[in-house]
């Protein structure tokens, strides 16, 4: 047991970090889930009073917990196939003297904490708001504690139960880098079938009626499934909403840890007789089918920028923690904010209504400036550039022994990430085209006015990361997940998106003088910037 | 001919490499030995414009490293001590990268990845990613990425480690035909006797300093008779 422990203290040393740069970040990822965490409150506030008028209102804690239940187990998923079966750790920890369930109990902690962070945005405001307007008192917040720590453990030992049958059934699994991104893959589209869910939940939740209503079907639905599979969440909601009763919400959660701790003995016993088989041996690279032949066009010799991009272009590619984050997230933006909407038939037709008005100059000049703005945010929010030069790591000292100007590949790096971006936009405007029949003009309008404001904000990525890079780092996914410079791009597009609005608000301007000025406007930022870029970006590299 | 002159750096304080001048002569193999953190990988890394030297200069084949770089980095190869780079890109995908770096034509690069790649064994690995290669494949297509535009100066940070024997033999016998061509080169080892089979010259640092440079004659002369290199190195060494 004490070995478990010591591993879990190194192991969330090693995962959490805390320095100005760290602190930094977490706190404007804290500072941005506000939002968030402040409409569940409402939310739950909200129904609570409708839920009080039937004296139901113990249905809203079953209702919170059961989705979370259902959001831990999903998400639950794709963290644990990381952090037990694809992390690099693994290859140092498997020769030390650790039992199998001591390094298995060690990386469900782990996975447990992140869940505990993730918790306080999604369950600690339903238990305080709870707690408040139920007048509860302090068996109710101790209760509240304790189902708070121990209730994400079953949907995470189911989670992993199931990562096991995968890895151990699916032969093709077995190749990390395929697995990591056909995992990250089914991830997105979950989230994006939770993010469905939850909207038709918030706007329902606009409707007292409809909270009673939805509320109530979920005792036959999904929900009341998960309730039957996460059997244990029963007893800790009884030992909530019976706190006014001592003993009976005592022994409704002693019910609960027990059944935790059995899952939990379960998990360890049956992980401590798999886990090495499951392990061992994964962490080899399965090689590529063999092609004998190399393609001739392999050969073609290319320019310095050429080569540099391309090479940039294929790691990105093939790193499953780049490709991911990198690439799928800019490709895939539009179907997180468009399949909602023509999901309602009615929505889709108020769109097209909306996009009609376009051929109202009044409006179109709004929609102009709209979509600049929306370049700069996609080119800036994939973080390809911002994350340029950290992804390099420890292995930046190459481009500094090969004969090649550092213009050359800070263009190149740039080139990478406008490739990238502008396809996002054009898959982004192609879609916008079928769906709602936008004229073709109005669309090659948008494509061509995008262009200089993309290639501005790479620029403005690739000099930040060289001024502040992340090189030391010994995990990819530090290299751009853990990357300040990826947070603060997305605010500098953001602030430029809002300034490209400016001249509309103060001045009285047709649609051809914003459309022609914001052309201009960025034309001429983009030669501005590409001369910084070609002298003090250099000297920046070469200083690193 | 790499010419090293006056050449020191620190790092917060800490004296790296002293004031040291070395001139690696053509058609020579020349050894660079010395324990671990005596300066040998910095001294390498200023060489090849990876690191900015405090003071002096650095010239191959008298081009100034500083004040010409692109010119000065075209005329080496340089194979630095980890080979862990590139490791997603296939090594035919890497070896390609190399070409187009230092310019090297279509035909010229196909002839060479053949004969590379016949000589190190490497043919069939040539279309895996280079991950999945071992230590010492890793190794030898770093090496063969260096040797893409043919240059005329060498220059080696550790290359043996991780070789198998054959290759270790092949690349030693690659040494001293390039020498034997009249061109430079210059390498790093802790493997003392490979340096007593190939190198031609030897250069000891310790603590930043050059303790000893010239032909493994003067070294065995200077010493006690016919001591074997490891003995003289260890003496030189730990009298400082």
């Amino acid at each position: 047991m004490n070995k478990m422990f010591v591993l879990t203290r190194v192991l969330l040393k090693t995962s959490f970090k805390f320095n100005k740069k760290t602190m930094s970040l977490g706190l404007i990822i804290a500072l941005s889930m506000m939002p968030l965490a402040a409409m569940v409150w409402g939310m739950v506030w909200k129904a609570y009073d409708v839920m009080t008028s039937v004296g139901q209102q113990g249905l809203i804690l079953w209702f919170a917990i059961s989705l979370i239940s259902l959001l831990t187990f999903f998400l639950g998923i794709f963290y644990i196939i990381g952090v037990f079966f694809y992390s690099d750790d693994i290859e140092l920890l498997l020769p030390l003297p650790l039992k199998p369930w001591q390094i298995l109990g060690a990386k469900f902690a782990t996975v447990l904490v992140y869940e505990y962070v993730t918790q306080l945005v999604f369950f600690l405001p339903v238990l305080i708001v709870y707690g408040i307007k139920d007048r509860a008192n302090i068996v109710y917040f101790i209760m509240g504690l304790v189902t708070y720590l121990i209730f994400p453990v079953v949907p995470l030992v189911f989670a992993s139960l199931i990562d096991t049958i995968a890895i151990r059934s699916l032969r093709f699994v077995k190749n990390k880098d395929r697995m990591k991104t056909i995992s990250g893959v089914i991830a997105m589209f979950l989230a994006i079938g939770f993010n469905l869910l939850m909207q038709n939940y918030t706007k329902a939740m606009a409707n007292p009626e409809d909270i009673m209503r939805i509320i109530e079907q979920g005792n036959n639905s999904v929900l009341g499934k998960v309730q039957d599979i996460f059997i244990v969440n029963r007893f800790m909601i009884l030992a909530l909403t019976n706190h006014g009763d001592f003993i009976n919400s005592m022994v409704n959660m002693l019910m609960a840890v027990a059944g935790v701790g059995i899952f939990l003995g379960i998990f360890l016993y049956s992980g401590d007789r798999t886990y090495l088989k499951t392990v061992v041996g994964l962490n080899e690279a399965a090689s590529s089918k063999r092609t004998k032949e190399a393609k001739a066009s392999l050969f073609k010799r290319k320019s310095h920028v050429i080569a540099f991009c391309a090479k940039e272009l294929k790691l990105l590619f093939r790193t499953p923690v780049y490709f991911l984050n990198c690439i799928l997230t800019n490709l895939l933006w539009p179907a997180f904010i468009l399949i909602p909407m023509f999901t309602k038939a009615g929505e889709i037709s108020q769109l097209r209504n909306a996009l009609g008005q376009l051929n109202n100059v009044n409006t179109l000049k709004y929609a102009i400036a709209g979509v600049v703005s929306a370049a700069l945010f996609i080119s800036g929010s994939n973080m390809i550039s911002s994350t340029a030069i950290s992804r390099e790591g420890k292995n930046l000292y190459v481009s500094k022994y090969l004969p090649v100007n550092y213009k050359d590949i800070i263009n190149a790096k740039v080139m990478a990430g406008i490739i990238i971006g502008f396809t996002g936009i054009v898959i982004g405007l192609t879609a916008v085209w079928i769906l709602v029949s936008l004229p073709v003009y109005m669309v090659l309008m948008a494509l061509i006015i995008s262009l200089p404001s993309a290639i501005f904000i790479n620029y403005v990525g690739v000099l930040l990361d060289l001024k502040f890079p992340k090189l030391n780092w010994d995990d990819e996914q530090k290299a751009v997940k853990q990357n300040i410079n990826g947070v603060l791009i997305i605010f500098i597009s953001v602030a430029l998106g809002f300034i490209n609005f400016v001249p509309l608000l103060l001045f009285n301007l047709g649609y051809k003088e914003i459309l022609i000025g914001l052309f201009a406007f960025y034309i001429l930022l983009d030669i501005l910037i590409y001369r910084i870029a070609a002298y003090k970006g250099s000297r920046w590299l070469d200083e690193l | 001919m790499i010419e090293i002159i006056n050449v020191s750096k620190t790092f917060g304080g800490n004296k790296a490499v002293d004031n040291i001048s070395l001139v690696i002569p053509d058609g020579e193999i020349v050894g660079f030995l010395g324990p671990n953190g005596a300066g040998k990988t910095t001294t390498i890394r200023m060489i090849t414009g990876i690191l900015k030297s405090d003071s002096g200069s650095i010239k191959i084949n008298g081009i100034d490293i500083e004040k010409e770089p692109i010119k000065a980095k075209k005329q080496f190869g340089f194979v630095p001590d980890n080979p862990d780079m590139f490791l997603r890109l296939k090594g035919i995908e890497y070896l390609n990268f190399m070409a187009d770096v230092y310019e090297v034509s279509e035909d010229d690069r196909k002839a060479r990845i053949d004969n590379l790649a016949e000589r190190f064994g490497m043919a069939e690995a040539l279309f895996d990613e280079i991950q999945g290669y071992s230590h010492g494949m890793r190794q030898k297509i770093v090496l063969m990425g260096a040797l893409i535009h043919d240059p005329s100066v060498w220059i080696l940070d550790e290359p043996m480690t991780g070789l198998d024997p054959k290759s270790s033999f092949t690349l030693k016998e690659m040494m001293k035909e390039h020498a034997a061509k009249g061109k430079t080169l210059f390498f790093s080892t802790h493997v003392l006797d490979v340096a007593e089979k190939i190198c031609t010259k030897v250069a000891i640092i310790n603590k930043g300093r050059i303790l000893f440079y010239g032909s493994m004659e003067d070294l065995k002369y200077h010493s006690k008779g016919d001591e074997s290199l490891e003995k003289i190195f260890l003496e030189l060494v730990e009298n400082e």
